[in-house]
């Protein structure tokens, strides 16, 4: 795990170490996501090719749509929100480009790295235990999208790769809560 | 083998016996079963005691719709259900069944020999009886009633069970698995389209199950049944499921189906679920509901051994179960005959039929002739004898239904025709139409995606329920996009004909029946009732049921509702259309708590937040207390402190060395752009504009009706930049209040919101020590007085760790916040204790900052304030740029009930005795006097001990506080009234002089 | 659960990602200094509550973050359209096309 500041301090994960496979295949596994660089860019959509250049990644126009690039990703939440996904080690590269873009195209980019925590959900009954407390058509979802909602009692932001492959992006301290209700689905819809 | 069971056929595995035992007896039946057709098979007509009078019941129907035969199922500990229908309860091997209502026994019945089910239990007792005198309430009637009344007992250990719960979408719901359920999934799954099948049986089938005699398509109907469900099973794009209750219909075809997964079985496997809740969101439903039999109401319609005809049938054909030897029907319907024909050619000895009705198809007598049944047409039951078991009926025309002719007999099998069920169209608000030639309620103006099809709709013959099932599912398939089924007619033989009774005909009876003749079976509510409910007065239906409680029982009145209707319509004089119906409310049936919590239970019940230091303090001992959804830490004792003595240690740790307190949980919000200033200029209180870069300010947030609503400290990080916290429970509604500002006020203003509430841990240090603890760490930042004022933000490296360095207090002392990256919170706090190690650094809680904080006279939004204070009630009239021309609130405070002099205002109190804390919430009153009513004129907000001042202080809100400044006021308490001087809130460090340091 | 249709979105979206937030069209003042005490009044206090056509705001507040109006029958509970905050109170004849279009088949 690559984190960007030089401390040996050791840095707190609610889920590390955690993993569940449950079922043969397996049919449902969790593991916390490697952690890396996120930003929250607030841009009027005019500026977002400037943005795209500061960020030195796409970034896709259309609300639930996501750029998923092999380091830098970019999810797009609201009209004029994405989530950027970046490896840590861009993470300053990318506050000096945008600050330099503030000079000329006004908006918001802000260090939020440690806001939430990946989740990487997946197999064939992954969809499954989602639903146990999304209310979304997760089936028909297209692969490829993303969307802010709401799992059980907290809201998530999902990112949908494939039917059998989920990303799940969550507030730290309701983390570890979604972490029990996926595991505590999992199980039960095992039988 | 008894008299009771057939030797062969029914849908039974009569090589699968099945132990079980009812009120301590032990008895067998096979699986297939389910406890009623079990019980009727061994002979058992008494299966409890009726709710109100204490009556001895049996068994009335074959279904979900039963009223009478409800029993206590005991599945172990935790897991007893109460009011279960035995008639849907399957049979397993171990089965334990208790009747319920009954006290001492089943056959010998207190309630019932104390007459307590005498007049005094009429209509509306419950507002007559228990009025007066009050005393009795608590002595007499509810011990007795406790005893006595109730819907059987509820478990007492906790559900040992585990639920499932899922929400699923497809692109057509059919509920209900009988004809028209089953051709409507055939046609609308053909073509690919997604289809659920729901049916609350333990297999699909409906009243096929019932009607082996008829042939489908040429083949008999089990046959057909067989290789339906086949073909829908191979289907990858069905899900059928079985028993499986759509129990509510809500918006835009959300519908709720619980699953039952275990309780056919006795307890489920460990770690499987009991049961399933299915929250489908289907583009098409299709209802195929189909239909309830209505009961006859004559006097003593109640006696164990009296069944709907239909019900009779269905124990014949399906569970191999004769009801009775000497069966008497009685019916205003045709239906009822076939299943007299069926019995007698099963070697029954029907005698008689009894036709409320004055003229009798003649395919009817006809065939009765040729099996000797005897018919009497325009005659009704008049009354029944028996004591647990009826034993003869008196059989009457209506023009002499006093006498009448008893013929003796050991079952009664009666029918006032079929009433639709149209529970679930209903919910989903459509509205009804009347069908006078059933006499019964249909489908008419649909306001979601959905059709009827089969009994529901009206249509009670087999063929129709077919063909109009396969239309139903074809259209639903074709309007979500796909191809519909190819078959839409289908061929039946060997139907019984049916033509149709009215309402009135089959109510007729109750206009002379006197005694006891029951409509609402469950509830105990008999005609009589709601003829004195309208006597009384009650015109309306609706009103008509909540003063008989008619149809408010579990059953939500399945059986009794039209025959209400009738009653009621009959004695108002209005039509039973005019009169109309009582709403439909969900669950359908009873539905388990347990199913509708689902996973929130345990340690998922409600989220608990923990802050990034939260390990740290479970370690360390400390006693925690929620806030909003979070936990925070509230003291850390020591060694075996009380709350009151950790208090006061974290309190003099922090005031004479360091205290180190987790703020984590506050509410971040970072404010960018480059009307970043002017937004918050418009938010609060407080003028931004002139803040500058790298100081602090106290915000004040109020709504527009200029009432405090939230605080925090807001730091500017640069022209454009600013990090604003909020309170912590506060956190979630500033952040919708600033948005909704931004986007629809202001929207011409370049800003933008982002939550870090959890990018940063926080970690307060307070304490005249705090500056030399934390300089060698320091990386970036000049902590000197002079460099780094109070109410200056810094950023700059705290043990390598990048940190937003916040000079503030909330406790009156040198007061520094940490904001560190969340995951480096616990590690930087961690090193803060190990070095603090030499000034004796102490860890406090919520609890001593508030104490800390009040003995500064700071407010707590939400303790001092609750909605109605504003700035200058609290004397923060400093917090108000006056010179803005705008912000939210502002023009409120101009408001004239808001200068008036007396409003309450924020002081603090010192009670005349130092060692006494008053009650937080305690009125305060201007009058040394504990007489009631006493004018109270404010009350105590915040009331602690101070260990600094070693003495109580307290804050308080009164009435034109500033002016009793000096004065006395008293505080009235249970025996006693303590007076207290009104003081300045601030009741340390007035000046400041530690904060600047 | 309702769908709501949020106009940002453009999709039926479960009701549990959303927040109410109140009756839409309530025009702060411009300059909240001069009004009436009786227009602050009507600003702060005076709600319609119809039983019918109703223009409500809601904030999609598990999703795109933003608040938008709708034009909802509080009778039946349905949504009959949404649209950006901002744009102008639809006309009762569109809105009572749109009620006859919504109606099942
Ligand atoms: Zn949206």
């Amino acid at each position: 795990m690559s984190e960007p500041i030089e401390t040996r301090l050791k840095p707190f994960n609610p889920l590390a170490d955690k993993t569940l496979a449950l079922g043969g295949r397996p049919d449902l596994f969790l593991r916390p996501e490697d952690e890396c660089a996120r930003f929250s860019l607030r841009v009027p959509v005019g500026a977002l090719k400037k943005a795209a250049v500061a960020f030195e990644g796409n970034i896709p126009e259309n609300i639930g749509e996501m750029s998923v690039g092999t380091g830098k990703s970019a999810l797009c939440l609201g009209p004029d929100e994405w989530l950027l996904l970046a490896p840590y080690r861009d993470a300053q590269s990318i506050i000096v480009r945008f600050s330099q873009l503030y000079e000329t195209a006004a908006h918001s980019l802000v260090d939020v790295s440690y806001c939430t925590l990946g989740i990487k959900v997946c197999g064939p009954r992954a969809r499954l235990a989602l639903n146990s407390g999304c209310p979304l058509d997760l089936e028909n979802m297209p692969a490829g999208r993303c969307t802010r909602t709401v799992l059980a009692k907290a809201q998530i932001i999902l990112l949908k790769f494939d039917d059998q492959h989920y990303r799940l992006e969550i507030a730290r301290s309701f983390a570890p809560y979604i972490w029990e209700f996926l595991k505590n689905a999992g199980k039960i819809e095992e039988h | 083998m008894n008299s009771f069971r057939t030797e062969q056929g029914g849908r039974l595995c009569r090589d699968r016996p099945l132990g079980f035992t009812f009120e301590g007896r032990t008895l067998q039946g096979f699986k297939g079963d389910t406890l009623a057709s079990a019980l009727l098979a061994n002979g058992v007509c008494l299966v409890g005691r009726s709710y109100k009078y204490h009556r001895p019941r049996g068994i009335m129907s074959a279904g979900s719709e039963e009223a009478s035969a409800l029993v206590g199922i005991d599945r172990g500990e935790g897991r007893f259900d109460t009011s279960t229908r035995a008639t849907t309860q399957e049979l397993f091997e171990g089965l334990k069944a208790v009747s319920q209502h009954c006290w001492p026994s089943l056959r010998f019945d207190a309630g019932a020999l104390a007459g307590l089910g005498g007049p005094v239990m009429s209509a509306g007792f419950y507002y007559k009886t228990f009025m007066w005198p009050e005393s009795f309430w608590e002595r007499v009637y509810e011990p007795v009633l406790r005893k006595l009344a109730g819907l059987g007992r509820a478990p007492v250990a906790t559900d040992p069970d585990i639920y499932s719960s899922r929400y699923a979408h497809c692109d057509v719901l059919v509920v209900g698995g009988g004809p028209a359920g089953l051709t409507a999934a055939l046609a609308a799954s053909e073509g690919g389209a997604k289809v659920i099948l729901a049916d609350e049986q333990s297999e699909i089938g409906g009243d096929l199950l019932s009607t082996p005699e008829v042939q489908i398509d040429g083949q008999p109907a089990w046959n057909w049944l067989k290789s339906t469900a086949q073909t829908l099973a191979s289907r990858d794009n069905v899900t059928i499921l079985t028993r499986t209750t759509a129990f509510g219909y809500y918006q835009q075809n959300f519908l709720g189906l619980v699953e039952r997964l275990s309780d056919h079985l006795g307890a489920a496997r460990p770690g499987s679920p009991r049961e399933r809740l299915w929250r489908v969101r289907a583009r098409r439903v299709v209802l195929a509901t189909g239909s309830i039999e209505r009961p006859l109401v004559f006097s003593g319609n109640d006696r164990p051994g009296i069944m709907l005809a239909g019900a009779a049938k269905t124990y014949l054909k399906r569970y191999g179960v004769r009801v009775g030897q000497r069966p008497v029907v009685v019916t205003a319907h045709d239906s009822a005959y076939a299943s007299a024909f069926e019995l007698a050619e099963a070697g029954v000895e029907v005698r008689t039929i009894l036709d409320q009705r004055a003229h009798i198809p003649a395919h009817l007598s006809k065939r009765a002739d040729r099996l000797g049944i005897e018919i009497l047409a325009g005659h009704t039951i008049a009354r029944t004898c028996g004591h647990l078991r009826v034993s003869a009926v008196y059989a009457a025309s209506f023009d002499a239904i006093k006498g009448g002719r008893k013929i003796s007999c050991d079952c009664v099998l009666m029918s006032g025709g079929w009433t639709p069920s149209v529970h679930l169209f209903s919910q989903s608000r459509g509205t009804l139409k009347w069908r006078e030639d059933i006499g019964a309620y249909v489908p008419d103006v649909y306001t979601q995606n959905a059709v009827s099809a089969g009994a529901c709709d009206g249509d009670f013959l087999l063929s129709e329920a077919l063909n109009r099932g396969a239309e139903a599912g074809g259209l639903a398939a074709g309007a979500t996009g796909f191809e519909p089924g190819g078959q839409n007619r289908f061929g039946v033989a060997g139907e019984f004909p049916l033509s149709a009774a009215s309402l009135e005909e089959s109510t007729h009876a109750t206009a002379a029946a006197r005694g006891k003749a029951f409509v609402d079976f469950q509830h105990d509510v008999t005609a009589g009732d709601i003829e004195q409910a309208v006597c009384e007065g009650f015109h309306s239906i609706e009103h008509v049921k909540r003063y008989t409680t008619t149809g408010m029982a579990t059953d939500q009145g399945k059986t009794s509702n039209l025959n209400s209707l009738a009653i009621a319509s009959e004695a108002l004089g209005r039509g039973a259309p005019e009169v109309g119906l009582t709403t439909f409310r969900p669950p359908y049936t009873p539905t388990s708590f347990g199913v509708l919590a689902g996973h929130s239970r345990g340690k998922l019940f409600e989220v608990t937040r923990k802050s990034p230091i939260d390990s740290w303090a479970e370690e360390n001992g400390a006693v925690f207390e929620p806030v909003g959804l979070w936990r925070r830490a509230r003291y850390f004792p020591r060694d075996g402190e009380d709350m009151h003595r950790a208090v006061s240690r974290e309190c003099k740790a922090t005031r004479t060395s360091i205290g180190i307190s987790d703020a984590s949980t506050l509410g971040k919000i970072e404010v960018v752009g480059p009307d970043a200033a002017e937004f918050l200029n418009r938010l609060y209180t407080n003028t931004w504009t002139k803040l500058g870069v790298g100081r602090c300010r106290y915000g004040l947030m109020l709504g527009e009706d200029g009432f405090i609503h939230d605080d925090g400290v807001v730091g500017r990080l640069a022209e454009g930049r600013f990090h604003v916290t909020t309170t912590t429970g506060g956190a979630a509604g500033v952040f919708a209040k600033m948005e909704d500002y931004r986007q629809t006020e202001w929207p011409d203003l370049d800003v933008w919101l982002t939550s870090i509430s959890e990018q940063w841990a926080v970690i307060a240090l307070n304490g005249p020590n705090v500056r030399k603890l934390i300089a060698p760490f320091i990386e970036g930042i000049d902590l000197s007085k002079e460099a780094f004022p109070h109410m200056a933000i810094r950023e700059g490296k705290i043990f390598g760790v990048p940190t937003r360095l916040f000079r503030v207090s909330f406790t009156g002392e040198l007061g520094f916040e940490v904001n560190v990256p969340s995951a480096y919170g616990l590690a930087v706090w961690q090193r803060l204790m190990e070095a603090g190690a030499e000034y004796d650094i102490v860890p406090y809680g919520t609890e001593a900052l508030h104490v800390l904080r009040a003995e500064k006279g700071y407010i707590i939004v939400g303790q001092e304030t609750d909605g109605t204070q504003t700035p200058h009630d609290m004397g923060m009239d400093w917090a108000i740029g006056r010179k803005k021309p705008d912000f939210i609130g502002r023009r409120s405070l101009g408001r004239p009930d808001m200068l008036v002099p007396n409003r309450k205002q924020l002081v603090g109190l010192l009670t005349t005795d130092p060692a006494y804390v008053l009650e937080e919430g305690a009125q305060v009153t201007a009058e040394n006097t504990s007489a009631v009513p006493a004018r109270m004129i404010g009350h105590v907000t915040s009331s602690y001990w101070s260990e600094t001042l070693q003495r109580s202080i307290a804050l308080a809100v009164v009435e034109a506080g500033r002016k009793r400044i000096g004065g006395e006021v008293y505080i009235p308490m249970p025996g006693t009234v303590y007076p207290a001087r009104v003081a300045e809130p601030v009741f340390y460090d007035p000046n400041g002089e530690r904060l600047n340091v | 659960m309702l769908l709501i249709d949020c106009p940002y979105c453009r999709q039926g979206r479960p009701e549990i990602e959303f927040s109410h937030a109140g009756e839409a069209h309530m025009e702060r003042p411009a300059d909240p200094e001069t009004a009436s005490d009786a227009q602050w009044e009507a600003f702060l206090f005076h709600r319609t509550n119809p039983a019918g056509i109703h223009f409500e705001r809601w904030y999609h507040i598990h999703g795109c973050g933003c608040y938008f109006n709708a034009v909802r029958d509080t009778v039946s509970e349905k949504f009959i359209l949404t649209y950006k905050a901002g744009e102008p109170r639809p006309a009762v004849s569109e809105i009572e096309a749109l009620m006859v279009e919504k109606e099942p088949e």
